[in-house]
């Protein structure tokens, strides 16, 4: 076929053809169809394979390249002033909004996408829009709306009498209706839609019919009929290879046991769920599962193996809380910069759609017609070098998969191991916390000096063993927490002391994550640093200050004796310690002011006003 | 006045030993009895009525941690006093959730251990920064059911911050004492927060 702008449609049909089982192929394809409308300046084309190519790149879960080739589509658009496609573009984005679970944002997209299709004369928008947005408005908890949608959806698709369109639509309706609490109508269309989905043999519809029909039994409180249910979603899942899928059919026929009361049966479906969830990171059924797990415990009387359990769930849920927080600070971050934008927007639409009355739809549809007839005959050329191409392909995505699965496997040991050092850890720490704590108790009970000291040392080290698991614990790896415990260890040394100290720690303090090292580090230099004040500088007030731009900033100092005469009897071996720790995490130590060895002073150092005495500064970059 | 009756709840030998020594040495204080299980002290505190009990976190058996909650969800007055090596552990925020009213570190000078006995009796707590963290974390969950006064949050906040008691007490001009109290406050609504939570896991979800 010759090189010519009726090629690019041929190939974005083939595409078309291999996006469900070779999205490799596929994406050749549609990259091919692009070269050549670049070459051609065929912006059509470059549309074209951008609606084409960002499907497989929303499947694959690349939601930012998505949308940046998406914006560009809409600026093509927008430049020929093709309505059809501003409004496809539109709903595009509003669908990779929805993906990345930014409902306000896609919501927004979704409406202005609707807006223009309302003015296209005799177009209406298709049923996976109105799907879509019925999604949308259960997100959000607004189910009336959502309902209004759906029924949108059910029309439309009953009226085209589009059989795939109908069983999405159904389902959407079904679960809308069950969220409002008509579980029995919902569940009456949820039949209908898998009656519709065997008809079409179309697995995904039935899957989803099913799985929701679940659902429904479970609110119903109907353990047998939902484990059923579940038993005959189970290898449809498999089938399609719907990964959340099956991880929730398999969290469903745990419960199913669990509620009927087959609890040996349950456990190992349990565990082989959770086994799933984990290996692919489903953090909701994760935790479902968990505390169904806590739960079976208790019905078989284990209280701690519960407790264990509940643990597990409490972090899982922590993390999500956190994923969800961190979403809707930035969901509130958008909507303001959205509402805004969208005004003016509108207006510009207007303008451009004033400005345009091309019969660019009309020449599309005849050059669509066309091309009807010459695809059959491209197709029989085209299909033999496609053939052997695929099977080339066919081997290549063989081997990936069996990389990706040798990673999975590894990525489970390499947590198992994490875990199970983290345990061995654990029950050293508790070993020898029990065990100084007796020798500290029993050297209370000596008489004499000897007693009093060893009770001492006994009392430092179960100190430094608490600074150690402080320094373990990845909880504690934010900025915030580390200036809290300096905040604290340091306070409480000078306090003890008899010194008067000030803090000068600027607010708010930034989001930052540290490593293990970094911390302790810092931590320990800071400690050595006020501890030497205490013991050699005879100060009465000491200051210690943070900084946090371009890195963390220390400084400490006191108004006691200068360093002129004391400087190796104040630091001595502690310096060189200091020192390298501040190289071990890329940083530096000063002190001011200096002695004989030029230590230079930190470009922007601060110091306090009038204070006479010795100011350390330490430095560090952020850790990467 | 009546001295504060303590129990204690400790499996290794030396330091229940020592304890008991300490308390009964003490003026104020008086020792009521000793249990070197959880199982033990569960059968055997109701009858013995202490204020205040001394328990270790890391016993055989049965966990401190599960005693406290059953005797706490009976409604006993008692108060729980949690003996630990580590500060910072998740274990010692889930014991102050299930029940007890403070943790004492077990390298506290002796000195320190009779304070924190008399301050809990007279109504304050103690708090460490991580815990503090973790408290705040609890209350701001979605399913939180407890609400925390307007100085309750300045007092956890600064706390979080890693201020001393006394520094707190200064910036919000109150006593220590009555800082502790507020602690004390705290994780009484913490306890009843972490009921209403176990109650509503086994009757349903509310997902």
């Amino acid at each position: 076929m010759p090189d010519d702008t009726l090629k690019v449609p041929v190939l974005i049909q083939l595409g078309q053809q291999y996006e469900n089982n070779s999205p490799d192929t596929a994406i050749r394809l549609y990259a091919e169809a692009e070269k050549l409308s670049t070459r051609l300046h065929y912006d059509a084309g470059i549309v074209q394979y951008i609606k084409n190519y960002t499907a497989v790149l929303n499947v694959q879960g690349k939601y930012d390249s998505s949308l940046v080739l998406n914006n560009k589509a809409l600026e093509l658009a927008r430049s020929h002033g093709w309505q059809m496609e501003i409004m496809k573009s539109l709903a595009n984005l509003g669908a990779v909004y929805q993906y990345k679970e930014s409902y306000t944002q896609a919501l927004d997209y979704y409406l202005r996408s609707l807006a223009i299709a309302e003015k296209l004369p005799g177009y209406q928008p298709q049923a996976a829009l109105y799907g879509n947005m019925c999604g949308l408005y259960r997100n959000l908890g607004q189910p009336e709306k959502a309902e209004i949608y759906a029924r949108k959806a059910l029309r439309q698709a009953e009226v085209l009498h589009d059989g795939y369109a109908t069983g999405d639509a159904l389902n959407n309706l079904a679960n809308v209706l069950k969220d409002q609490g008509h579980i029995s109508e919902g569940m009456a269309l949820l039949k209908r839609s898998i009656m519709i989905g065997k008809a079409l043999k179309d697995l995904g519809v039935e899957e989803t019919a099913l799985i929701n029909m679940g659902d429904g039994y479970e609110k119903l409180r109907q353990p047998e009929k939902y484990l059923a249910v579940f038993r005959e979603a189970l290898p449809l899942a498999d089938s399609i290879g719907d990964v959340m899928g099956r991880a929730i059919i398999l969290q469903g026929i745990a419960e199913g046991l669990f509620h009927m009361k087959r609890y040996r049966e349950g456990w190992k479906a349990m565990q082989e769920a959770l086994q799933y969830a984990r290996t692919n990171d489903q953090k909701e059924v994760e935790s479902h599962l968990l505390l169904l797990l806590s739960d079976t415990q208790i019905a078989m009387g284990n209280v701690e193996g519960a407790e264990a359990y509940r643990d597990q769930y409490d972090s899982v849920r922590n993390l999500l809380v956190n994923e969800s927080m961190l979403k809707n600070i930035q969901e509130l971050e958008t909507r303001y910069g959205v509402e805004k934008g969208q005004r003016e927007l509108t207006e510009k639409n207007l303008l451009l759609e004033e400005g345009r009355r091309i019969t660019e739809r009309q020449r599309l549809m005849l050059i669509a017609s066309i091309l009807a007839v010459l695809l059959l005959a491209a197709l029989l050329i085209t299909s033999f070098r496609i053939y052997k191409q695929k099977r080339d392909l066919d081997q290549k995505a063989l081997l990936n998969l069996e990389a990706e699965q040798e990673n999975i496997r590894l990525r489970s040991v390499l947590e198992g191991e994490t875990r199970e050092r983290r345990r061995i850890s654990q029950e050293m720490h508790d070993d020898m916390g029990s065990g100084l704590t007796s020798l500290l108790f029993l050297s209370r009970m000596l008489p004499g000096g000897a007693g009093v000291q060893i009770g001492e040392g006994t009392e430092q080290l179960i100190h430094k063993m608490n600074e150690i698991i402080w320094s373990m614990n990845d909880e504690q790896d934010t900025l915030d927490s580390l200036v809290a415990y300096i905040r604290t260890n340091t306070a409480t040394t000078l306090d003890t002391a008899g010194l008067q100290y000030n803090f000068s720690i600027p607010e708010p303090i930034p989001q930052r994550s540290l490593g293990q090292e970094f911390r302790r580090n810092i931590y320990l230099v800071v400690k050595e640093a006020v501890h030497n004040v205490v013991k050699h500088a005879s100060a009465t007030r000491v200051n210690i200050g943070i900084g946090f731009e371009n890195g963390l900033r220390v400084f400490v100092s006191d108004d006691g004796k200068g360093m002129n005469s004391n400087w190796a009897n104040r630091f001595g071996n502690g310096m060189k310690n200091m020192q390298r720790r501040m190289e071990m995490v890329g940083g530096s130590l000063a002190i001011l002011p200096d002695d004989a060895t030029t230590q230079g002073t930190l470009a922007g150092a601060t110091t306090q006003e009038g204070t006479a005495g010795t100011t350390l500064i330490l430095e560090a970059p952020w850790p990467v | 006045m009546e001295p504060i009756r303590i129990a204690i709840v400790e499996d290794l030998s030396h330091i229940r030993d020592g304890l008991k020594f300490l308390v009964n040495q003490t003026p104020g204080l008086t020792n009521v009895g000793t249990f070197d299980t959880a199982e033990e002290a569960l059968a055997g505190l109701e009858a013995l009525a202490p204020d205040i009990v001394i328990m270790d976190i890391s016993l055989g058996g049965m966990s401190g941690i599960e005693c406290i909650r059953r005797i706490k969800a009976a409604g006993s007055p008692m108060q729980f006093m949690i003996f630990t090596v580590y500060e910072d552990s998740d274990q010692v925020f889930e014991a102050l959730s299930s029940g007890a009213s403070g943790y004492l570190l077990k390298n506290s000078p002796p000195e320190k251990i009779v304070e924190a006995l008399r301050e809990l009796h007279a109504g304050g707590a103690p708090m460490s920064t991580s815990i503090a963290r973790k408290v705040v974390f609890s209350f701001q969950r979605p399913s939180a059911s407890q609400v925390l006064s307007a100085r309750e949050t300045e007092v956890l906040g600064l706390l979080g911050k890693g201020y001393l008691y006394k520094e707190i007490a200064a910036d919000l001009g109150l006593s220590t004492g009555t800082v502790r109290q507020h602690i004390h406050n705290i994780y009484d609504k913490l306890h009843v927060q972490n009921r209403t939570e176990s109650l509503n896991k086994v009757f349903g979800r509310g997902q």
